[in-house]
């Protein structure tokens, strides 16, 4: 049995903080997915196939982006800011006017984790675990108009109590000594994350946030196509798969040497699966399918899947697809607010649906640093497993 | 080398140092680890230094000079581009410059310190666009930054000890322009890292002479800089139009562009510029701006205006006739502009609202100095009512 997580568009070794995302994401699995809801999974490689690395590359290098954009002398950290400009919203919000469950998830999405150390994500992973279970079952209402007035500093210290109590198996018995398993490194890392967001707020010229959609339309959106094309023209038939089957599925049988198999896939990486599982590797045993954010109900809408039905529609809704014969648990998880999330469950018959409303611009990219998202997805898994 | 002679002769000359850094191949490329990395990782590639360095470099080398005014002597150009980059000398020849690394502006600036200390009467001017940030005075980015990335700012440097230096043995009107980020990104503090020396700035064994050595900043401390990709830097447009004539004032009979009358009229001309939008803040820093002259005119500057009208949002006048007073009663020019404004030598003017004989509305003459560096004629709008007579 083995956990396998399959990526979504536009990931690339060595772009941004890949590595260390990986590296949060995979402690982050190991303390709520694994320890909450696959126990028998403890201390086995999470693996991480990289099929972005073989996707789409750009000849000339996104020249044929349309340019003109406002450049600045200085760092350039505004694609948070950007993504509150483009959907007309205020990058200086109230941390304090969040619930606690939002502003933990808020604050872990904002973290800045280039060039972290390996002991930083391992706190950060800690302070996740504690954060989110100090925030209940992530419920507890907004602050009222006083406490909404506390400023970051008062807050970050608020959720340090919230997690600290958790820590302490939510008794009151104090610690002669150092508190806590984490070490304070991973409240730096959320500190630092926040700082560097309020800087994006400072002196945007309005210029620069009316041009912010064009900015976030750009080597990303590029980027995206390419990989959904990619796959799409190099996938290669099950006699002769592509590339792209061929490394997902040597990682799919590695895992599943020692019996059925967890994949969570993220976006584009649930199309890749569920290709892969309805037609190119039907044999596969899939203990659980979860698809974050993504779109195998639109692929299989528009005929995409090796297995889809290329007739032409009739006038009538047709009946639901049947999820993989294999795969024994699919629940996919949607976020309204993320554009590129798709539901399943009215085109396929199988998959169990859970919403996971962030009502954050940046939800599509945000679902695996949350805290509380792998928190409610152990939750979710478990409850399918019982 | 990049040292570009104009005119060498005895006498006090101006000196200047430009640099533009529109290269930087060592960021955004996932080097180093922890604050090195995310310092590197947050800048992006630039265009606009390379435009906004030749256009400075350009107009200080074929500038013609008044009498009285000392001449261009030598200008210092290295600016950093993906190709090789070239600037018109005077005679029109291209010269190709040098690239804006470490190890050619220690050099370049050793030059330039030493032409500038042949006469406390030369005139200094250090121009910079390119990366900045803030941490103690300002830094500014050159193009191997982050080739160690284990010594992140070694090829940075720091504005502060270029300015010490030059206040110890420089001459004694310098002026410093830098069009860059002044931001405080939190890492720098936790990197440790320093840039690598430029020169050594010895204890001055008595006190320093009071020299005018303002710095033009293109943003306040704290805060970014921007430019439109490709195009010269609205700060930098900002400092070539006030040096042109926009940033002069009426002295002794002659219009000067100095220190002071910079630090009056450059935010200005940056607003004028762009009406509506917030913009970055010029912030005049260092010794005191004072009169030294930077530059003298020809004739008067031609001035941009607009008209506003009240009340608020009364309809402008189809024309507007401006009359040159040159004295009481005489009258050396009539000009007829579109209604939205113009540009007029800068000078004393009778200034006729134009309406049409059928129009619902009139407005009086103004008399009004046009002066730099620029300037808004407000009318008042008053209703024609029908002649009853």
């Amino acid at each position: 049995m083995g956990l396998v997580f399959v990526h979504g568009i536009g990931n690339r070794t060595g772009k941004g903080a890949y590595t260390e995302t990986v590296a949060l994401r995979d402690a982050l699995f190991e303390r709520f997915l694994i320890a909450r809801a696959l126990p028998a999974l403890a201390g086995t490689e999470i693996r991480n196939p990289m099929w972005g690395d073989i996707g789409a590359h750009l000849r000339w290098k996104h020249a044929s982006l349309p340019r003109g954009r406002r450049e600045k002398l200085g760092a350039d950290v505004g694609e948070l800011a950007d993504l509150y400009s483009a959907v007309g919203g205020v990058p200086g919000r109230s941390l304090a006017g969040l619930a606690p469950a939002d502003a933990v998830d808020f604050l872990f999405t904002v973290a800045d984790l280039r060039g972290r150390s390996a002991a930083e994500i391992e706190d950060l992973a800690d302070y996740a675990v504690a954060l989110a279970d100090g925030c209940g079952d992530g419920t507890a209402p907004a602050a009222g108009d006083e406490a909404a007035q506390r400023d970051d500093a008062q807050v970050l210290d608020d959720l340090d109590r919230l997690a600290g109590h958790a820590d302490r198996g939510g008794g009151d018995r104090e610690r002669l000594g150092r508190q806590g398993r984490f070490r304070g490194l991973g409240r730096r890392v959320l500190a630092a994350g926040l700082r560097r967001f309020r800087q994006q707020e400072l002196g945007l010229p309005a210029k620069l946030a009316a041009s912010a959609l064009r900015r976030l339309g750009s080597e990303n959106v590029s980027l995206l196509i390419g990989d959904v094309f990619e796959y799409l023209t190099t996938r290669g038939t099950r006699e002769q798969p592509g590339e792209i089957v061929e490394l997902v599925c040597a990682d799919l049988d590695r895992a599943s040497q020692d019996g059925p198999l967890v994949i969570v896939a993220h976006s584009m990486g649930g199309n890749i699966v569920y290709d892969i599982l309805s037609h190119f590797r039907p044999d596969l045993e899939v203990d659980v399918f979860v698809t974050v954010g993504s779109q195998v109900g639109l692929f299989e809408e528009l005929s995409l899947f090796r297995a889809s039905d290329r007739t032409p529609p009739a006038d009538q809704v047709p009946p639901r697809v049947t999820a993989p014969e294999k795969v024994r648990h699919w629940i996919n998880v949607v976020d309204p607010a993320d554009v590129l999330a798709y539901r399943a469950d009215p085109v396929f018959a199988g998959p169990v649906e859970y919403d996971y409303p962030s009502e954050e611009p940046w939800a599509h990219t945000a679902y695996f640093r949350q805290p509380m998202f792998h928190k409610r997805l152990a939750a979710r898994v478990g409850e399918a497993l019982a | 080398m990049t040292e570009i002679e104009v005119d060498t002769g005895d006498g006090p000359r101006v000196h200047a140092f430009v640099v533009g850094v529109a290269h930087y191949p060592y960021v955004g490329k996932g080097r180093g680890i922890g604050p090195a990395r995310r310092l590197l990782d947050d800048l992006g590639q630039v265009t606009v230094p390379e435009p906004s360095a030749r256009e400075i470099a350009e107009w200080l080398l074929t500038v013609p000079r008044q009498p009285g005014d000392p001449p261009i002597g030598t200008v210092e150009v290295l600016i950093s581009a993906p190709h090789p980059v070239k600037v018109r000398a005077p005679g029109g020849a291209a010269v190709e410059v040098e690239n804006a690394v470490h190890d050619n502006f220690s050099a370049a600036f050793r030059r330039w310190l030493s032409r500038c200390e042949t006469d406390r009467d030369n005139v200094a001017i250090f121009y910079f666009c390119g990366h900045g940030w803030r941490h103690g005075d300002q830094l500014l980015l050159l193009e191997d930054l982050g080739e160690d990335p284990e010594l992140v700012l070694a090829n940075s440097v720091d504005l502060g000890v270029i300015r010490a230096r030059m206040h110890l043995t420089g001459p004694r009107l310098q002026a410093y322009f830098v069009d860059a980020c002044r931001e405080v990104p939190p890492d720098l503090a936790l990197s440790g890292s320093r840039p690598k020396p430029l020169v050594d700035v010895p204890e001055p064994d008595g006190p320093l002479d009071v020299i005018d050595a303002p710095v033009f900043f293109s943003t306040a401390m704290g805060h970014p800089a921007f430019g439109d990709d490709g195009a010269v830097t609205p700060y930098t447009e900002g400092l070539i139009a006030a040096l042109k004539g926009l940033g002069a004032r009426r002295r002794g009979g002659q219009w000067v562009v100095t220190a002071s009358s910079l630090a009056m009229c450059l935010p200005d001309i940056l607003d004028w510029e762009r009406v509506g939008e917030a913009t970055q803040a010029v912030r005049i820093e260092g010794q005191w701006a004072g009169q030294g002259v930077l530059h003298s005119l020809a004739g008067a500057p031609l001035v941009p205006f607009r008209i506003g009208c009240e009340p608020p949002g009364a309809p402008l006048p189809e024309r507007v006739t401006a009359r040159a007073m040159i004295a009481p009663g005489v009258v050396s020019a009539v000009r007829v502009f579109e209604a939205g404004g113009g540009h007029l030598p800068a000078g004393l003017y009778e200034i006729d609202a134009g309406y049409p004989p059928d129009s619902r509305f009139t407005g009086d003459a103004i008399y009004r100095q046009i002066d730099t560096p620029n300037a808004i004629l407000p009318f008042t709008i008053r209703p024609r009512f029908p002649d009853r007579s």
